[in-house]
């Protein structure tokens, strides 16, 4: 019962604080309806993204097909929300590896300070003059285009700005004297890292977390744009994207749905980041 | 501040052999190679080939002599288009993808800073509001939308420019702006967030209590220390468009180095692929120095130790 009401105050807190700022209560709308349509629309509609309806064709929206169908005639509407699972799923597993390798790189960089602190740091340094895309696009060539792989690569990709941002976090709170008193009791360093440091990141990596899942679900999409991403039949709305282009001319709504749909989940996540940068780190 | 700038300039050069040796053994571990399609080749053919391309050596012997070809400023041959040599190529692409990226950026700054500026000098005003609602959508916008949407519009239903190709004045309007709306949108904020830091600055308060115009404290007094945020983003502004511009060239049918790089490692042709990533990141390494030195020139709190 009790634990009941806890967990009730929690979720109404969660909602409050959502609410508080408009821009954070604009995003997540936008972007829970988009969650649930992208779960539901493929379990109710009774069409699948792959089974191609030749006879049919290409057909502008109407009543039977929302979005309209693609030229193989695919119903664009559950193409999109397939392409919307894809690309959530990616910004989700890609920000969580970037989260941990950055995270910890930076923990440790940071705490150990000094000469390690310094070459670990300029090794990142290094990393950012690296032109990452034409990494990950060698990578998708050399060992097949495996949608693991991509999200290994794009996480593997957007790790360096965390750790910088972990490490600043870190430098200043490591002489502070909550982590002095835990050395003096014999706290290993790894035990201050992870449950001591990190854990008071947490402002920071909420905010830079929000902001990498837009960027990680657009560098997707640009992969799979230029063909180089998630492979047919399985969509992702960067590669619906690219299929729309070639049919501009005659079938517009080809491009114009997945488009119109990568926009607003772009839009809402920028906004829900924007208005979280607002109430937990508003220095910058 | 002469040492500093050594440090620098040697950080640039081992970050730069790093960057070549990684490639170039990533490049080598790939299965498959660009002639496994001519397999039925007569083997005297094939070591022929080998041995024009040195894959007969010892790969430790293939990096020392790509390293010293490197260093000379030659990319070798190309796997595919076996008639040119990898700067061939790359010339003939940049010459493209260049000016393109560089009317971009300028066309970026152009906009981006006058209204960062405006935008900062009435801050939470209306028209400040307006300015960073349009900026979230500049952002959110992926260019590879954008530019199928304006060539449906002023291309295909109104046509006012050409959809592709860049042959005439006219033809640079829709790449440039398509690649340019992102930055813009991003220096119009990171100008924006500039001057207001500045703007509470105790200096700023005197210059005004002195009874000086507008215009002259954000010229004389703002501005050098306003846009060094926007200074110290246009290192990665610079790798962005690069990359965005891949995008634009196939949406466009423009023949630039963005071209080159999908169809190179679309055909496995190593040589090429890596060609463009060293020649990439030799100019993003060498910008970046620059605008360390600029933003060392600008700021007079930067003191390297």
């Amino acid at each position: 019962m009790n634990t009941n009401q806890n967990k009730r105050s929690r979720a109404l807190q969660y909602i409050k604080f959502m609410n508080s700022n408009i821009q954070l209560r604009t995003g997540t709308i936008i972007i829970v309806f988009f969650i649930v349509c992208a779960l539901l629309v493929p379990i109710l509609s009774s069409y699948s993204f792959y089974k191609n309806d030749l006879d049919l064709g290409p057909v502008s929206p109407d009543a039977v097909h929302f979005f309209g169908t693609d030229d193989l005639g695919r119903d664009m509407l559950v193409r999109c929300m397939w392409g919307l699972r894809i690309s959530l799923l990616i910004g989700i597993c890609a920000t969580s590896v970037s989260l941990f390798i950055g995270v910890i790189y930076g923990a440790i960089a940071g705490y150990a300070g000094g000469r390690a602190d310094m070459l670990m740091m300029r090794f990142v340094d290094m990393l950012y003059a690296y032109p990452f895309i034409f990494f990950v696009i060698i990578l998708m060539v050399v060992f097949g285009k495996n949608i693991f792989l991509l999200f290994a690569a794009l996480g593997a990709v957007q790790w360096l700005t965390i750790s910088r941002i972990v490490r600043g976090q870190v430098l200043s709170l490591k002489n502070r004297d909550f982590i002095k008193a835990a050395r003096i009791s014999g706290c290993s360093a790894l035990k201050i890292i992870f449950l001591h440091l990190i854990p008071n990141c947490f402002g920071p990596i909420i905010v830079y977390t929000a902001m990498t899942v837009p960027t990680v679900i657009m560098e997707e999409s640009f992969l799979s744009f230029l063909g180089l991403g998630v492979q047919a039949p399985m969509a992702s709305l960067g590669s619906l994207i690219s299929d729309g282009v070639e049919y501009m001319e005659t079938g517009a709504w080809i491009l114009f749905f997945p488009g119109v749909i990568l926009c607003l989940v772009l839009f809402s996540l920028n906004f829900i980041a924007e208005g979280l940068r607002q109430k937990i780190d508003p220095v910058r | 501040m002469i040492r500093m700038i050594i440090s620098r300039l040697f950080q640039s050069l081992v970050t730069l052999f790093l960057i070549v040796t990684f490639s170039f053994f990533m490049m080598r571990i790939a299965p498959g190679g660009p002639f496994d399609s001519e397999r039925n080749l007569p083997p005297e053919i094939e070591a022929n080939i080998m041995a024009k391309y040195r894959l007969d050596l010892p790969i430790m012997s293939q990096y020392v002599y790509y390293m010293s070809d490197v260093s000379k400023g030659d990319l070798g041959l190309s796997f595919r288009y076996q008639d040119y040599t990898v700067n061939e190529l790359i010339f003939e692409g940049a010459k493209v993808s260049f000016t393109l990226g560089a009317f971009a950026l300028l066309f970026a700054l152009i906009v981006g800073v006058p209204f960062g500026i405006i935008g900062a000098r009435r801050e939470e005003s209306v028209l400040d509001h307006m300015i960073v609602a349009t900026t979230v959508f500049g952002i959110s916008i992926p260019n590879f939308v954008l530019g199928p949407l304006l060539v449906m519009l002023f291309a295909i239903l109104l046509p006012v420019f050409p959809a592709g190709g860049l042959d005439s004045a006219r033809s640079y309007f829709l790449p440039v702006l398509t690649l340019s709306i992102f930055y813009m949108a991003y220096i119009t904020r990171l100008t924006r967030v500039g001057f207001i830091g500045i703007g509470k600055r105790e200096f700023i308060l005197t210059a005004k209590a002195k009874g000086l115009s507008g215009p002259v404290i954000v010229f004389r007094h703002m501005f050098r220390g306003g846009i060094l945020p926007l200074v110290s983003y246009l290192g990665p502004a610079a790798a962005g468009i690069l990359t965005g511009s891949i995008v634009i060239e196939k949406i466009f049918q423009i023949p630039g180095i963005g071209q080159h790089f999908v169809q190179g490692a679309l055909n496995r042709d190593y040589t090429l692929v890596m060609g463009v990533v060293v020649f990439y990141s030799a100019l993003i390494i060498t910008f970046n120095f620059i605008i360390d030195l600029v933003y060392l020139a600008l700021d007079p709190q930067v003191k390297y130790r």
